[in-house]
């Protein structure tokens, strides 16, 4: 069975990889319509979800309980 | 960079971080924490970079600035049929790159120029999707000779013309404007249009 910790971890790891894939999704299908809306999807949609993620992922690092 | 290289990445990194949250338990090993670093943090960061690059490029393009549906009466104004009108001369005779030709005349040609810009980019949209933009459209400051200078400035037709050669010193400290001074005043017109003869570019 999974210790405590990984369970702490491991539920912030997939938030923070959901976060991250959707973000790159949204950034993704941005790169494929070459329009000022896109633009602005890709920074504040996708750039949004990505920091998000991002935030999550190193906030489950720092806060992960050693040992 | 290519856009299929950059979705590759995109695409690569998607895998890893699935790998990730399928089994988190992966990261108890260093090399699993090593994953997900990679997965969760550096590839994200890098393909999103990318991205922005690609997409600062596609907004210099004549196309991206004329998606708007304010901008398409400046865009008209390039296919003028006349020697008079500035921007036309310079887009039908490629002194300016025909698929940047916006941007070639309108970027500020300054250290933080593009920079500059691409908060002056922010603001238009922000004037288009949210509030309201001017009618009729004007720029927000004076043009600035220096943005013509950037091409003419060392030409040789430009530097040996007399009326160009006796003013030089203004011209280049921007106190007599190449566009207001009465010289080149012919410029998109956009209000105007109407009954005019356009070029047809040879397919």
């Amino acid at each position: 069975m999974m210790p405590q910790q990984s369970v702490f971890v491991s539920r912030r790891l997939r938030l923070a990889g959901t976060l991250v894939i959707l973000g790159l999704l949204v950034q993704g299908l941005t790169l494929l319509w070459n329009h000022p809306l896109a633009f602005l999807s890709f920074l504040g949609l996708g750039g949004l979800l990505l920091f998000a993620g991002i935030v999550i992922y190193l906030f489950a690092l720092i806060s992960a309980p050693k040992g | 960079m290519p856009i299929g290289l950059v979705l590759a990445l995109l695409m690569g990194t998607v895998v890893a971080i699935a790998i990730v949250i399928a089994a988190p338990g992966v990261t108890v090993s260093r090399g699993g924490k090593a994953l997900a670093f990679l997965a969760l943090f550096v590839f994200p960061v890098a393909v999103s970079l990318l991205g922005a690059v690609e997409h600062m490029d596609r907004s210099k393009q004549t196309q991206f600035c004329l998606s708007c549906h304010v901008m398409e009466p400046y865009g008209r104004s390039l296919y003028v049929d006349s020697k008079t009108y500035l921007p036309a001369v310079h887009f039908q005779n490629n002194r300016i790159p025909r698929d940047h030709a916006c941007y070639t005349c309108h970027t500020n040609y300054t250290i933080y120029g593009t920079v500059h810009d691409k908060l002056r980019g922010l603001k238009h949209a922000y004037k288009y999707y949210i509030s309201k933009p001017a009618n009729p459209i004007k720029l927000y400051e004076p043009f600035n000779n220096r943005e013509c200078l950037h091409c003419h400035l060392g030409a040789r037709s430009f530097e040996e013309g007399t009326t160009h050669s006796a003013l030089m010193d203004d011209i280049k400290k921007n106190q007599m404007s190449c566009t207001t001074s009465g010289c080149h005043d012919v410029i998109h017109n956009a209000a105007h249009l109407d009954q005019l003869k356009y070029w047809s570019p040879q397919p």
